[in-house]
């Protein structure tokens, strides 16, 4: 069965404007159109699988129309995002107010939209969508912290918009196009320094939303008060569509030895103080959040290493891209109690710190694994040194944490299913060969 | 046939994790048999037949892209008879020492099925990938006792082992290009020689040598008996093993010996083993806590390996071997008897525990012989073991290893001490306890069967390691059943075990033919006194046992080694802080962080 990719985005999308129309079903109508997405991923994902690539041209020619050019990472980050997103949603049951699923689905399909588009101003616009609905879903919790983390967000967040804005107006003045592709083929046809310019814009505007340190201000606060649905929402969507434009940005469009250096040092960078940060939070979902900092420097630093460790550095972050999105999420779940009372939870949450420490055989181990072999191939010594310093760390706090965790409380029901599940994916996709097999492929267009 | 016995391990996993205590005990002990079996019907290697269900000796299991290369060695073959003989009876103890399930039994085997591949495997990818499952699996194991210090340690050290194992893999990979154990090929250059001491000190973690040893302590004292006989038993083993895989199946040790002219890393192995055995038998002794002094023991006696593998000799490779096949099984037998004691009486601390051998005579026994074979009394095998160590470090001309090791064996003789008299002679201060149940019994008494069988034939046992160490290219020893031969001597344990009898008959003859009385604990702690002052002041023997030697030894021992660990924790947490103050809270910092990185990342991008 054929599936046009652009459902992904357009289901979603439509239906979170139809919402305020059907306000009293509203919950239903998201559950049912949040279901029917994550079936449309799962079948995109297996046509990428069988059939490769898919590029996709909606309605008009580019640059007018929509153009999509979903690979092997986007459609895995579609299916994460629409999956997880679709698990995830169990957990905020209770929100009754039709707005927040507006802004739900809203959220959804601009990530989704993120991954999967290949043009590179639509990437603008979706960014956009996803960063307005994430304020408005951070807010909703309506505790002082909450709108405190919501504000830093907008702000940093409009911030970063305008400069990725900038960004691509400096390369539409040089190329006339928006194609991601179409620039990249072209792209040593640019002025050098407009080029670097532009690359400085658009790697500091998406930055804002990959977590990225120094301009991961707004990460603390939002994850602290911000609902636990919604912190595990952001952990596995908006960020992770950040990190994979971010690639993009890195391998297809401005791939050159000095821009991988500089998303490495950038990576090791965000990585250390991530979680050296983390090492006294003493609060759970602070330390989350500095935790999640510091694994998105490693999914940078796997980017990162494509010069030489290509063969290793793709199947890393594939890996460490599925672990995060499913262990953190799942431990950002389990912060609404931070009590591992039921066997159940005690699964999820001992499964996820396992798979971030990097333990096997789950997704977290392969990723660190692969992770290494690709440093070890650039002989990048130091940088290795350097993630086993963070890992000690890492393991240092997780410890207190799950050991703080012990508890008889026992969390409801709505909260440690989706847990649990989220945490078995990166289990499951530690043992399928699935994984390996996807990285292995035409990697962001053929690289 | 091997993949029936993975898979039926995997699948037991799962099940003990259902059902009740009693079936889960029952599952876990007839599955740990199965190593156990498939190690057996593997002995054909060594000319013996036990059984014979032509289990395939070699496996490829292909997941997530990558071939996990396992087959049976020599080498494991030993290690491997060593460690899985204590599963069982580990199984057996927790029959009746747990009284719910309660994740014990589906991890603990998770432990064994982990610790089977480490053994097994062939290529450097599986061997880390099990170690690092059992690394896990033990970490549950004692994250279930809900103590945070050993939660904590403990999976900080896994991590530093860990990673100074894969170190040592990424650069051994990057030289060779594979990661398979036939296919690497080392040579003498910095790469190499820092990846062997890398993945020594890696192993070295688990193993509890010094200075990488403070997790054992804590997390000994804080986890359940049946698990430390694993921990102390199995699991410090498996260390040694690596250790021994990369010194001398792949030649680490020749290579570092012909990299560095002076000074090898070998011999500061073997002064950091011999080191290990001296202090943390003074440690030991200072102990009250049973189960510290029996982690500090731990130390010591797993230190005799080190410097084993660090001379290097054939000789000193043998009696490393021994002593590991040795601590083996006494060290769980001790951890499982000190179990077996506080499941009864409920105590851990030796000044309140004593007269215990009076109610539990059988427990007391078992745990003599290995208080013999652990204190390298003459005619047990310890002390074949010891003497095999001491003479290739005379013979090494290792003038500062040989003495202290010979200390600390002395020093072995006075903890121990303190367990004998302390817990089961001394006072009867437990009038209503019982025997251990029997299945702890059982347990007990088939861990210590190796002990009687190898005092008086410890030819057995070096047949055993001749073949294991033919592998790594070294001669074995000449020896019959009864007798080792070395060239400073022979040693004939049914000589000396003939002539001990025939010393003790007059004895007992002379004991028998004149009256005697039992004299009273206390008539012979008081001198024949009558406290009638004091009468009310606790008596017990055990109390501030060695306190001369404590006062004076004390002082040198403090800081422990626990304190700089501390240390680099504060700093850690001080520069934690320091940098949190990045994240200031006010938004325009925040902003001009982004201004700032934009510039950087522009300027750099323009002008380098």
């Amino acid at each position: 069965m054929v599936v046009h990719a652009v459902l992904l985005i357009a289901i979603p999308l439509l239906s979170a404007f139809l919402i305020p129309l059907i306000r009293k079903i509203s919950k239903w109508f998201t559950i049912s159109i949040l279901t029917l997405n994550s079936i449309f991923s799962i079948l995109v994902l297996f046509e990428v699988y069988n059939k490769g690539m898919i590029y996709e041209i909606i309605a008009f020619s580019p640059p007018v129309g929509i153009y999509l050019a979903i690979d092997n990472l986007s459609a895995l980050l579609a299916l994460i995002i629409n999956v997880f997103g679709a698990i995830n949603f169990v957990s905020t049951l209770k929100e009754k107010s039709f707005k927040f699923h507006m802004l739900y689905l809203l959220a959804i399909a601009g990530s989704t939209g993120i991954v999967i588009t290949g043009d590179i101003f639509n990437m603008f616009v979706f960014f956009e969508i996803t960063a307005v609905a994430s304020y408005a879903l951070v807010a909703s919790k309506k505790s002082e912290k909450a709108v405190e983390g919501a504000i830093k967000y907008m702000i940093l967040g409009s911030l970063g918009s305008t400069f990725i804005l900038m960004g691509i107006a400096l390369i539409y003045s040089q190329m006339k196009s928006l194609n991601i592709y179409d620039i990249a083929n072209r792209i040593s046809m640019m002025n050098e320094n407009i080029k670097w310019i532009s690359f400085a814009f658009l790697l500091t505007g998406i930055g804002v939303e990959a977590e990225l340190f120094p301009l991961n201000g707004w990460v603390p606060d939002v994850y602290e008060g911000a609902s636990s649905g919604i912190a595990s929402l952001l952990s596995f969507g908006p960020s992770k569509a950040a990190i994979y434009a971010i690639a993009r940005l890195l391998i297809v469009i401005f791939p050159s030895m000095h821009t991988y250096e500089i998303a490495l040092w950038i990576g090791v960078a965000t990585l250390l103080m991530g979680e050296i940060a983390a090492f006294m939070q003493t609060d759970a979902k602070r330390m989350l959040a500095y935790s999640s900092i510091g694994q998105m420097g490693l999914i940078l630093i796997a980017f990162s290493l494509v010069s030489q460790g290509i063969r290793y550095s793709i199947p890393a972050s594939f890996f460490l891209i599925v672990s995060h999105a499913s262990a953190k999420s799942s431990l950002f779940l389990l912060s609404h109690k931070n009590k591992m009372g039921s066997a159940l939870t005690k699964y999820g949450g001992i499964t996820a710190v396992l798979s971030l420490i990097g333990m096997p055989p789950l997704a977290g181990f392969w990723g660190k694994w692969y992770l290494f072999l690709g440093a070890a191939s650039e002989k990048l010594w130091l940088v290795i040194i350097l993630i086993f310093f963070s890992g000690i760390i890492e393991a240092a706090y997780f410890a207190r944490y799950l050991h703080r965790s012990i508890g008889e409380e026992k969390m409801e029901a709505s909260y440690a299913y989706p847990m649990a599940v989220l945490s078995t994916f990166s289990l499951a996709f530690g043992l399928l060969p699935f994984i390996y097999k996807m990285a292995n492929m035409h990697l962001l267009g053929g690289v | 046939m091997l993949d029936i016995i993975i898979a039926e391990l995997l699948l037991a996993i799962l099940i003990t994790f259902f059902v009740g205590k009693k079936l889960a005990a029952i599952i876990a002990f007839f599955i740990s048999l199965l190593p156990l079996v498939a190690l057996l019907d593997w002995a054909s290697m060594y000319g013996f037949k036990f059984i014979s269900f032509g289990i395939e000796k070699s496996m490829n299991i292909a997941i997530s892209g990558i071939t996990l290369h396992l087959a049976i060695t020599p080498l494991s073959w030993f290690f491997g008879i060593m460690i899985f003989s204590l599963f069982p009876a580990i199984m057996l103890f927790s029959y009746s020492f747990y009284d719910k399930n309660d994740g014990f039994y589906p991890f603990m085997l998770l432990a064994l099925f982990s610790s089977f591949g480490i053994l097994l495997a062939r290529d450097m990818l599986t061997l880390f990938l099990f170690w690092e499952m059992m690394s896990w699996s033990s970490f549950i194991l004692i994250y279930r006792n809900k103590d945070k210090e050993a939660t904590i340690i403990y999976l900080v050290f896994s991590t530093l082992s860990a990673f100074l194992i894969i170190f040592g893999i990424l650069l051994l990979y990057s030289q060779n290009n594979s990661l398979l154990f036939s296919e690497i090929n080392l040579t003498p250059n910095l790469e190499t020689v820092v990846a062997i001491i890398s993945m020594i000190s890696g192993f070295a973690v688990k193993a509890a040598l010094m200075p990488l040893h403070v997790w054992a302590p804590v997390v000994y004292s804080k986890s359940d008996e049946p698990f430390v006989a694993f921990l102390a038993g199995g699991l410090s083993k498996l260390g040694y093993y690596g250790m021994f895989l990369f010194m001398f199946s792949l030649p680490g040790a020749k290579i570092m010996e012909e990299y560095f002219s002076h000074i090898s890393p070998n011999y500061i192995l073997a002064v950091i083993g011999a080191l290990s055995a001296f202090i943390a038998t003074i440690i030991a002794f200072m102990q009250d806590d049973i189960r510290k002094l029996l982690a500090y023991s731990s130390i010591g006696q797993l230190g005799y390996i080190a410097v084993g593998l660090g001379i290097g000799s054939q000789l000193a490779i043998t009696g490393a071997l021994f002593q590991a096949f040795n601590h083996a099984f006494f060290k769980a037998v001790l951890f499982l008897a000190a179990g077996a004691v506080a499941y009864r009486t409920g105590k851990w601390k030796i000044s309140e525990l004593g007269g215990v051998a009076y109610k539990m005579p059988i427990t007391f026994t078992i745990a003599l012989l290995s208080i013999f074979t652990l204190a390298a009394i003459p005619i047990t095998s310890g002390f074949a073991a010891k003497w095999l160590l001491y003479e290739a470090a005379i013979k090494a001309k290792y003038i500062f290893v040989a003495p202290i090791m010979l200390i600390a064996g002395v020093g072995a003789f006075l903890y121990s001490f303190r367990i004998l008299y302390g817990v089961f002679l001394g006072g009867n201060n437990h009038p209503d306890i019982k025997e251990a149940p029997k299945s702890m019994l059982a347990a007990m008494f088939v861990l210590v069967l190796p002990m009687i069988i190898f005092v008086i034939f410890p030819g057995y046992a070096l047949d055993m390691m001749s073949r294991a160490l033919s592998d790594a290219g070294i001669a074995s020893i000449p020896h019959t059943v009864f007798t080792i031969k070395t060239s400073l001597a022979s040693y004939n344990a049914i000589a000396v075990l003939i002539t001990l009898i025939a010393a003790l008959i007059p004895a007992f003859l002379i004991y028998k033919s004149k009256p005697h009385r039992i004299v009273d604990f206390k008539d012979n702690y008081l001198a024949g006194e009558i406290p009638s002052k004091y009468e009310n002041i606790s008596m017990h023997a055990a109390h501030n046992f060695y306190k001369p030697v404590e006062d004076v030894m004390k002082p040198y021992f403090e800081p422990g080694t626990i304190e700089y660990y501390k240390g680099i924790y504060k700093g850690l947490a001080i520069l934690s802080n320091t940098l949190r103050k990045v994240y200031t809270g006010f938004t325009q910092d925040y902003a001009i962080y982004v201004a700032i990185f934009l510039l950087t990342v522009m300027g750099w991008l323009i002008w380098l």
